[in-house]
Formats: C-alpha cells, sequence, structure tokens
C-alpha cells in the first residue's frame, strides 16, 4: 500500500503545477488521483479556479479573501494575543480580490485575516486536517511511520507564496504531529535578464531563500501566536528538504521556453513521487542526510523519453468533439446519417404553420370535455331546443346568455375555467416538436427555425384573429356575440330540413371563437416566453412536466456550445476554461517544445500524422464514418442531454462529457496502441542519450559544479527493469556512462507506460551541502538590488522590508546580516592568514626544494666525473693493454728478427762453410737492401 | 289529368303566342314545375351529402351543385322542345315566336348567371367570412 501523500499547490502556479500532476497520473491511469493522495490549493485570487478535466476535478480549492483589508488588519491587531509585528498598515494595500498584490506580507495577511467571506486561517487548517484524515485511511501497515508526505508546491515570486510558504509549513506541522516527509518544491525566478521593473519580484524571492535559510537555522525559533489563539514555537526547520527549480540549466542549455514548461517538469516530479519515485528517494536520502551530503536544500535535472499516448488520444478525442459540437450548431447544414443537408428555412415554415394548425386544433377539441361535461354533444342538443322554441325568453337573449362573458355556468364560464388544459397541450406539442427535431437533425439551427416559424404562424393566427374582431378583451367579444347571434339565427335553411344542423354548425363556430378569444391571451403569453421568457413556461395539469422551449435558450445553448469548441474567436475565455480548439492548439504546440527535457517519439512520423492513423484506425475499429452522439450519450435524447447540462455550467458539461466519452471509447477499442520507449531508444541510441544528459544538468544556475554522490538518488525509471538495464548497457555502449546497473538507479513502476524518465538529484558541491544563499550565481546581485532599491526609489526602508520580509523583521534581518559580514569578515581574515601562511609554506618548501635540487645536481656531477675518470681509466687501461699487446709484438718481431738473423748467419757460416757460390751472394745482396 | 296533361304540354313544348292570359297561365304552371324541380335537386343534392364541413358552407356548395345538375336537366328539355316542336317550326323572324320561347331561353341564361354570381359569393365568403 503506498504512502498517503497530501500535495498543496499555493498560489497560482501551484495551482499549475497540481493540474500537471493531476494531468500525467490520469495519462498514466485514467484517473485524476490514487485513493492515497490529497490535491490542495490556496489561493488568494479570486478568479483562479481550478480547470475543466476530463474526469471531475480533484484539485480542492481554497479561497483566502482579501476582502475589506481594513478590517482584516484591524481584527489581527485589535486581539492582543495574535502576533501582529508584521501586519502591514492598511492604508496603500492591494484592492480587494485581486491576490496578494505581489505583497508578501498580504500573502500572509490573507492566510491570518477574517472578513465576511470567512475565517481564512481557520478555512486553511480545516481544508488541511480534511486532506489528512482523508489520507489517513490510508496507511502503510508494518512501516512505524505512518503519517503522510506532504509535497507544498508554488512559486515564491508573488505575495502569496513567498507570505505563506513558511507558516504553511509550521500549520502542517502542527496539525500532522511528528511529520516526517514534508517536503517544499519551490519554482524561482530564472537568472535576470534586467532588474528593471523586476524588482519586486527578485526582491520577493530572496526574501524567501534569506527566511527559508533563518528558519533552517536550529538557532533560531519559529514562534508566533497564531489567529487561531494557538501559540506555537518550534525550531525544527520548516521543511525537511526544499527543492528549488527554475527555467534554467545549469549546463548552459536555453533555459525553458515557457513557465508552462517549468510546471509541466515539476508536475512530472510530483507525479513520480506519488507514484513510486518518493520511496526509492526516501531510501536513499535517508544515507544522503545522515552522511552530510544533503542537507535542507537540493535540486534535480529530469528528462524524458514519452510517446505521448494520451495527448493522441486527447486529440482525437477534441477533433471528434469538435465535429460533433460542430454539427449541433451549423448553421447552414445538419446531418442525416452522416450526409450533409441544407437546412431549408421555407420548407420548415411550411411545415410549422400546418403543425401549429394541428396543435391549435388539439388544444381546441381538449376544451371540449370540461368536468366531465361534453360541450360538442350539448350544443347540439341546444340547437334543437332553440329551433323547437322549447327555451325560456326570446331567443336572441337565451343564446347571447350560452356565450357571454357576463353570465356564470354557461360555456364561456366553463371554457375560462378550463383554458389551461389547452395551453399544456400548446405547451407539450411545441415541447415534443422540439425534442424530436433536435433529437433527429441534431441541429440547433433547425430547432431554433422550427420555433421562429412556429412563431410565424402564431403570429399571423393572432393577426387573422384579430381582423375577426376578435380580442382578449372582453367587451370585444360583447360585440362580436352580438353580431354571432344574429347571423346564427337568421336564414337557418328550414326549407331544406337542416334548422338543426345548421344552427349546431353556428353554436360551434361561436364556441370555436369564444375559445379563440379566451385563448389568445395566453398564445400571447406563450409567445412571449418562446421569443423572449427568462424563466421557463411548465405545463400545470400534465403528469409529465414540460417546459416550453425559448429561443434565448437555443440560443445560449448555441453560444455555449460554439465557446466550448472556441468558434468565436472575439470570445474571452473565462478564468479556468479552456476552449476545445485552445487545447487542441496547445497540445500541439506543446508537442513541438524543444526546450521541454522530454523528447517525444512517433513510430509514424510526426505528431499529426500518429495522430491520422490513430484516428482512421479508431473509425475502422467502431465502424463508423464519423463522430456519433450515441457514444456520448448513448440513448439519452439529445435535447434532454442539453437541457440538463444547460442547466449546470454547460461548457464545462460538454467538455468534460465529450472528450471523455471519446477518449473511454479510444481506449475501449484501443486504436491508440502502447509503444514500447526502449525500442526507441534500441534504434536511436544517440538521440536518447542526447535527451537522457539533459537530467544531469538539474534546473538551477550554481557557482560550482555539482558533484556526484552515491547516496544522492539518479534514476532511470521505466516499467520494466529489464529493458532498464537493456537502456543503461545501450547508453554504456555508446561511451555514456552515467547511469548504473544497480538497483538502486532503477525504479520500476509497472503502469508507467509509454515513457521512461531520467532523474538525477543534486545537492552537493564542493563537498558540501548545497545552500542557495551562497551557490546560485545570482543571489549576491539580487540582494544588492533589494538593500538598494528603497534609496533608489526613495521609499522608507522600514515599509519596504516590511511588504518583502513577512517572517523577520527588519532589526532582525540587519542583526543577522552584520553578523554573516562579521563572520565573512573573520573568515575573510582567516583565509587571509591561511594563505599568508601558505605562502610561507610554499616558499620555504620551495627552497628545502632548491637546496635538495643542488645537492641532487652536485652529485650528480660528481657522478659523472667518477663516471668519466672511470671511464677514462678504462681507456687507459686499454691503451696499456694494446701498447702492451704492441711491445709484446715488436719483442716477438725483434725476436723474428733475430731468429732470422741467426738462420741467416747460420746459412752464411754453412755458406761459409761450404764454399763461395755467386749466385747466392747475389740473391743475399738483394734481401739486404729490403 | 288529361287537363293538366296539356297544361303542361302547352305551357313546356308550344311555342305558339295564343294570347296574354294563356300565356299568363302557362308561365305560371310553368315557374311552378321549375322550381319544384330545382328545390327536388336541391334537397336530394343537400341530403344525400354527408361531408363534414361546416353547414351554411355545405348547403351553399350543394345549391351550386344544384345548379349544374339542373342546368343539365334544362339543357335535355331545350333539346326535347326542339325534337318535338321541330326546327322548320321555328319562325326567327317573328315577334310572337319570341314571346313563346322567352321563358325557355330566359331560363337557360338565367341558370348560368345564376351560378355564376353565386359561385362568386361563396368564394367570397369562405375567404372573408369568420363562420366557417
Amino acid at each position: 500500500m503506498a504512502k498517503p501523500t497530501i500535495l498543496i499547490g499555493i498560489g497560482t502556479s501551484g495551482l499549475y503545477v497540481l493540474e500537471n500532476v493531476q494531468n500525467f497520473y490520469f495519462e498514466n491511469t485514467g484517473k485524476n488521483k490514487p485513493d492515497h493522495v490529497e490535491y490542495l490549493y490556496i489561493e488568494t485570487n479570486k478568479d483562479n479556479q481550478p480547470s475543466v478535466t476530463a474526469l471531475d476535478n480533484e484539485i480542492k480549492r481554497v479561497y483566502m479573501s482579501l476582502g475589506e483589508m481594513e478590517k482584516m488588519v484591524e481584527s489581527i491587531k485589535n486581539d492582543t494575543f495574535i502576533t501582529s509585528n508584521w501586519v502591514p498598515p492598511s492604508e496603500r494595500l492591494v484592492d480587494e480580490g485581486l491576490g496578494a498584490g505581489g505583497i508578501p506580507s498580504c500573502g500572509r495577511l490573507a492566510l491570518w485575516g477574517k472578513n465576511n467571506e470567512g475565517n481564512n486561517f481557520v478555512n486553511v487548517m480545516n481544508a488541511i486536517r480534511n486532506a489528512y484524515s482523508k489520507v489517513g485511511n490510508h496507511t502503510v501497515e508494518g512501516v512505524e511511520d505512518n503519517k503522510p508526505a506532504v509535497f507544498v508546491t508554488g512559486s515564491l515570486v508573488g505575495g502569496t507564496g513567498t507570505g505563506i510558504f513558511i507558516d504553511m509549513a509550521f500549520i502542517i506541522r502542527h496539525i500532522i504531529d511528528d511529520i516526517q516527509e514534508l517536503n517544499g518544491l519551490f519554482l524561482m525566478p530564472p537568472r535576470p535578464v534586467s532588474y528593471k521593473g523586476m524588482e519586486v519580484i527578485y526582491s520577493n524571492s530572496y526574501s524567501a531563500y534569506w527566511s527559508l535559510n533563518y528558519f533552517n537555522d536550529a538557532e533560531k525559533k519559529y514562534h508566533v501566536n497564531w489567529p487561531n489563539h494557538t501559540e506555537y514555537s518550534s525550531n525544527k526547520p520548516p521543511y525537511q528538504l526544499v527543492q528549488f527549480l527554475t527555467q534554467d540549466y545549469n549546463d548552459g542549455s536555453p533555459p525553458i521556453s515557457s513557465l508552462g514548461g517549468l510546471f509541466k517538469m515539476a508536475g512530472l516530479y510530483l507525479f513520480l513521487n506519488i507514484f513510486g519515485l518518493r520511496a526509492k528517494r526516501q531510501e536513499r536520502l535517508v544515507d544522503a542526510f545522515g552522511n552530510g551530503h544533503l542537507k535542507y536544500y537540493d535540486t534535480f535535472g529530469i528528462s524524458a523519453i514519452q510517446y505521448p499516448k494520451t495527448q493522441i488520444q486527447e486529440h482525437i478525442a477534441l477533433n471528434l468533439s469538435i465535429q460533433l459540437l460542430e454539427r449541433f450548431v451549423d448553421s447552414s447544414n445538419y446531418y442525416i446519417q452522416g450526409y450533409k443537408t441544407p437546412i431549408d428555412r421555407s420548407a420548415i415554415s411550411n411545415e410549422m404553420i400546418e403543425s401549429f394548425d394541428t396543435i391549435l386544433r388539439e388544444a381546441f377539441s381538449a376544451l371540449n370535455v370540461v368536468g366531465g361535461r361534453n360541450l360538442e354533444a350539448d350544443i347540439k342538443k341546444q340547437a334543437t331546443l332553440i329551433n323547437k322554441g322549447d327555451i325560456e325568453g326570446n331567443r336572441d337573449d337565451y343564446v347571447t346568455k350560452l356565450f357571454s362573458s357576463n353570465n356564470t355556468g354557461n360555456y364561456y364560464d366553463a371554457v375560462r375555467n378550463n383554458i389551461q388544459v389547452a395551453v399544456d397541450v400548446i405547451i407539450m406539442r411545441i415541447a415534443e416538436l422540439v425534442k424530436n427535431s433536435v433529437n433527429t437533425f441534431e441541429n440547433l439551427y433547425v430547432a431554433k427555425s422550427q420555433l421562429d416559424s412556429l412563431i410565424k404562424a402564431l403570429n399571423e393566427t393572432l393577426k387573422y384573429w384579430n381582423s375577426l374582431g376578435l380580442s382578449f378583451v372582453p367587451a370585444k367579444w360583447e360585440d362580436l356575440l352580438r353580431r354571432q347571434t344574429k347571423w346564427m339565427l337568421k336564414g337557418r335553411y328550414k326549407a331544406l330540413l337542416e334548422q338543426d344542423n345548421v344552427l349546431e354548425d353556428r353554436l360551434g363556430t361561436t364556441l370555436d371563437l369564444m375559445k379563440m378569444h379566451l385563448i389568445s391571451k395566453k398564445l400571447v403569453d406563450i409567445r412571449q416566453n418562446i421569443t423572449e421568457g427568462d424563466i421557463p413556461y411548465p405545463t400545470d395539469t400534465l403528469p409529465d412536466r414540460y417546459e416550453l422551449p425559448r429561443l434565448n435558450v437555443i440560443e445560449d445553448m448555441i453560444d455555449e456550445i460554439s465557446q466550448t469548441v472556441g468558434r468565436v474567436e472575439s470570445y474571452d475565455e473565462p478564468a479556468g476554461f479552456k476552449t476545445l480548439r485552445r487545447r487542441k492548439s496547445d497540445i500541439e504546440s506543446e508537442m513541438e517544445d524543444e526546450t521541454i527535457p522530454i523528447l517525444r517519439v512517433f513510430p509514424n512520423g510526426t505528431f499529426l500524422e500518429e495522430v491520422e492513423k490513430s484516428y482512421q484506425q479508431y473509425l475502422r475499429k467502431t465502424n463508423k464514418s464519423y463522430p456519433s452522439k450515441t457514444t456520448v450519450i448513448g440513448q439519452q435524447n439529445l435535447w434532454d442531454y442539453l437541457q440538463s447540462a444547460h442547466s449546470r455550467t454547460m461548457k464545462k458539461v460538454l467538455y468534460g462529457d465529450f472528450i471523455q466519452a471519446f477518449e473511454r471509447e479510444l481506449n475501449q477499442t484501443e486504436s491508440v496502441p502502447d509503444y514500447e520507449v526502449s525500442e526507441y531508444i534500441e534504434n536511436n541510441p544517440k538521440e536518447a542519450v542526447r535527451i537522457a544528459k539533459r537530467s544531469l544538468a538539474p534546473l538551477l544556475l550554481v557557482n560550482k559544479p555539482f558533484e556526484d554522490s552515491p547516496y544522492i538518488p539518479k534514476v532511470i525509471i521505466g516499467s520494466d527493469s529489464r529493458k532498464i538495464r537493456k537502456i543503461v548497457q545501450i547508453f554504456r555502449d555508446d561511451n555514456f556512462s552515467d547511469f548504473k546497473d544497480k538497483d538502486d538507479n532503477i525504479l520500476e513502476i509497472r503502469n508507467l507506460k509509454n515513457v521512461v524518465v531520467f532523474y538525477v538529484e543534486r545537492g552537493m558541491l564542493e563537498n558540501r551541502t548545497f545552500n542557495p544563499l551562497k551557490d546560485i550565481t545570482y543571489l549576491d546581485q539580487v540582494k544588492a538590488k533589494f538593500e538598494a532599491y528603497p534609496k533608489d526609489v526613495n521609499i522608507p526602508i522600514e515599509r519596504w522590508h516590511n511588504y518583502r520580509f513577512p517572517y523577520v523583521p527588519l532589526a532582525t534581518y540587519q542583526k543577522v546580516e552584520n553578523e554573516m559580514k562579521e563572520e565573512n569578515l573573520r573568515l575573510a581574515e582567516q583565509k587571509l592568514k591561511e594563505n599568508r601562511l601558505r605562502k610561507k609554506d610554499d616558499e620555504l618548501r620551495r627552497m628545502k626544494e632548491k637546496v635538495e635540487l643542488e645537492k641532487i645536481k652536485q652529485k650528480e656531477a660528481e657522478f659523472e666525473e667518477t663516471r668519466k675518470k672511470l671511464e677514462e681509466e678504462a681507456k687507459l687501461a686499454e691503451l696499456k693493454k694494446q701498447e702492451a699487446a704492441i711491445a709484446k709484438a715488436e719483442e716477438e718481431l725483434k725476436r723474428k728478427e733475430e731468429e732470422l738473423k741467426r738462420q741467416l748467419e747460420e746459412i752464411r757460416n754453412k755458406k761459409e762453410n761450404l764454399g763461395d757460390d755467386p749466385v747466392s751472394d747475389d740473391n743475399d745482396s738483394e734481401n739486404d737492401n729490403d | 289529368m288529361e287537363y293538366i296533361k296539356n297544361l303542361l304540354n302547352e305551357a313546356f313544348f308550344d311555342v305558339e303566342f295564343t294570347g296574354w292570359a294563356d300565356a299568363l297561365k302557362e308561365f305560371l304552371v310553368y315557374i311552378i314545375v321549375i322550381g319544384l324541380v330545382f328545390y327536388l335537386i336541391l334537397f336530394l343534392v343537400v341530403k344525400l351529402n354527408k361531408s363534414e364541413i361546416h353547414k351554411d358552407y355545405l348547403i351553399h356548395m350543394n345549391y351550386l351543385v344544384s345548379l349544374s345538375i339542373f342546368l343539365f336537366v334544362v339543357t335535355l328539355y331545350i333539346f326535347f322542345l326542339i325534337k318535338y316542336v321541330g326546327v322548320s317550326q321555328f319562325e326567327w323572324t317573328r315577334g310572337n315566336f319570341y314571346l313563346g320561347i322567352g321563358p325557355q331561353l330566359i331560363l337557360y341564361a338565367g341558370t348560368i348567371i345564376l351560378f355564376i354570381s353565386s359561385y362568386s359569393k361563396f368564394k367570397n365568403r369562405v375567404k372573408n367570412s369568420p363562420n366557417g
């Protein structure tokens, strides 16, 4: 069972974020929220309402009225118990109903104040209590902490958000005792391009950063007496963890182009949290807090690859709804079985003249029976009596008395008392006519034209009656009656024995004239009600209630339907309402927005191609060639449906019913099949890596790069862990290995179809925890601007501070700032000293190094010398060796010479011994020369 | 009986002028018989017509119908008159002949004129009268 969660949006941005959460949830589950989650939205702007969604909007709105501001201020100031040192003076405050006017103190005042519209503080508390008790039924089994997780979201740039976000945290802490997971997700302004005209916004955000930082300090206490006469004191930080998001990427990519995109990302994040990410994060965060890798603040980067099935379905449903609704208000054609037929107004007119005639006849004959007495039979009897002369007094008087308005108990009296019966018949028949016509032709212009023609026929009839001398004035009737009496009694064709028949006929004619006289006033009423009636003209005596259809109702319906579709271009959209066409173009432009880090993938090409293909699929599967009203209203009569919608808020009813019905049908027929995003990633790894890398850059500009921490969550979220592992592998093959194949980095959410999300949380830099006041690049400038502003525009600094800083008085702010300055100074001095020391150290080290180096050099030189010496010695030895060898060789040579000489001596001796030989002598002399 | 037969014969099939006294007597018979015949036709037509429309109109309409039927009867009578007398007996140049044939001619023309005037009167009544 999932942990109960409450999402609280504050201010208009809070509402938009919650709407995105709701949309994401609807996309994935077909429901607006799970049972264990409650959406709450607190607003000071009267006009902002949660918008229309396909299902009933689940975002509960708590309106904090800022009316009668003086009274609110007084009510707080006059109560000595309530802490009121922060309350701005009542003069110069914003006008009624326009939100907190960008003044955080007004936002806080809205939360604390009460006026004739209610007690805001109590309302907010009750709303949170209600939400708590609702989600309280979904506690987690077997887990000690079964308190809900609460996420407060909104932007801290306007009056409402900045004014109440800290009170809000402590109110929640007060209501939900010992709450563990109280998180803030706040949207902040991006890096300023220029401060001109933006001073208030940036000052408010600075106030928010500063005040939050102030209360995060364990030494600073939040101690107030609330307007519900509760003293509350806490030195806990307001939120366990606050996450800041802006439109800026930390890696220099172009910022998210629209605030809508930022709301979407915040919405995606919160949605994932209620859908499984929260638990996964929490596992890691415990370690992150424990190891000092995270404290109070962080931010995140998020990106996704998505097959936008829901948007495709919604686009088709919108198209079908537009087609169908436009058919209802097509002024020149109606459709029968999908075939376009022009509206023939003259044919309708002729038909209506006949119809009106029939209706009148039926109404008149309904008047013939009065209280069980049949006037027709009675007249027959009277005719015989009169002809026979079987009557009292003279004939003329007798006949006159039957029809005169001056007598009672006669025909006149009977019909007059019974006239409502005829009126009911007329109303019923006209109502049926319109009902059938609207249901058959599905076109309100046909019905309108019919009613117009009916009125024309009625006018003609009244005109004709008038020409006969008929009027609803009784005196005029008496005149006519005198003439009639004469006519009735003259020449009754006695000769032909027809006197009874003739007189009966003439009496009948007079009775009809009398009915006309009596009903003509009612016909005028009916005409007036049809043409300009504001309240319905119902039947009185019929068992079933019928209402006379009115032209302004039909016109109103036409207007409302046209406005729902968005046909009327000059039409101003009411707060919280989107026309069908507008929603359609919103979807289209959203699909094209490149600055949102969601890559939309379409297996069939582009978004519109995808839509077209699925639309054809829908037509094939439902066996239709055009959208049919039965999809939306089943067998119900269209006129009945439109009437009941009209009696509620028609636009919202139509918007909801139509889109919902078509979406349901699209779902049932599975016209838009699911698509496995990992397939896309497999085929387009480069593109997928590009998108995944975007999640590495958080949506916040900081001075130093964020560092990775093993404890801060970094997750790929998809519907199947096996496929996620495959994606990680594909990324690794593409030299992108930031996401690991570990369980900590993988989150499987089975119901999360058609999307893969990359989520990287960031909260550590320079080996310490992130602190926005220190680390956000432009906050120093913002602070300087904030402090210089009162001088620049020449307003008292007290008022400026009082407006911007509802939680910290000026004196405290200055004190803390001075302390901080001193601390900074001290730190700077320390740093300086450290620097000096370090410099000396460096010098010493350098000198040591130099000495060392010289020693080494010396040694090297010595070594070289020795080496050279050794070398020389070696050479010398060699030389000596060679000399010895040479000497040896010379010795040998000498020895050989001596030997030779000796041999020569020997030979000479031999020669001398042997005798003189001249030849031998010659040879010897030659050798000597050599 | 024979007398009545002669009287009718003279009144209807004698085109000779035999003096004012006779003519007057024959004319009276002629008128009475003609009137009776027309009344009978009208009565029958009225009684036989079962239409539901307003009796005043019905009778007026039936009157027109009766006139038409009567014109047909008169035409038949003129045919037999001419057959009976023989065209050669008609002396177109004598004044007395016109005195004798006058009632027949007046009856014929009169019926047509009566029909036309009555018809236009009926038309006006249908258009303008409240009592219909």
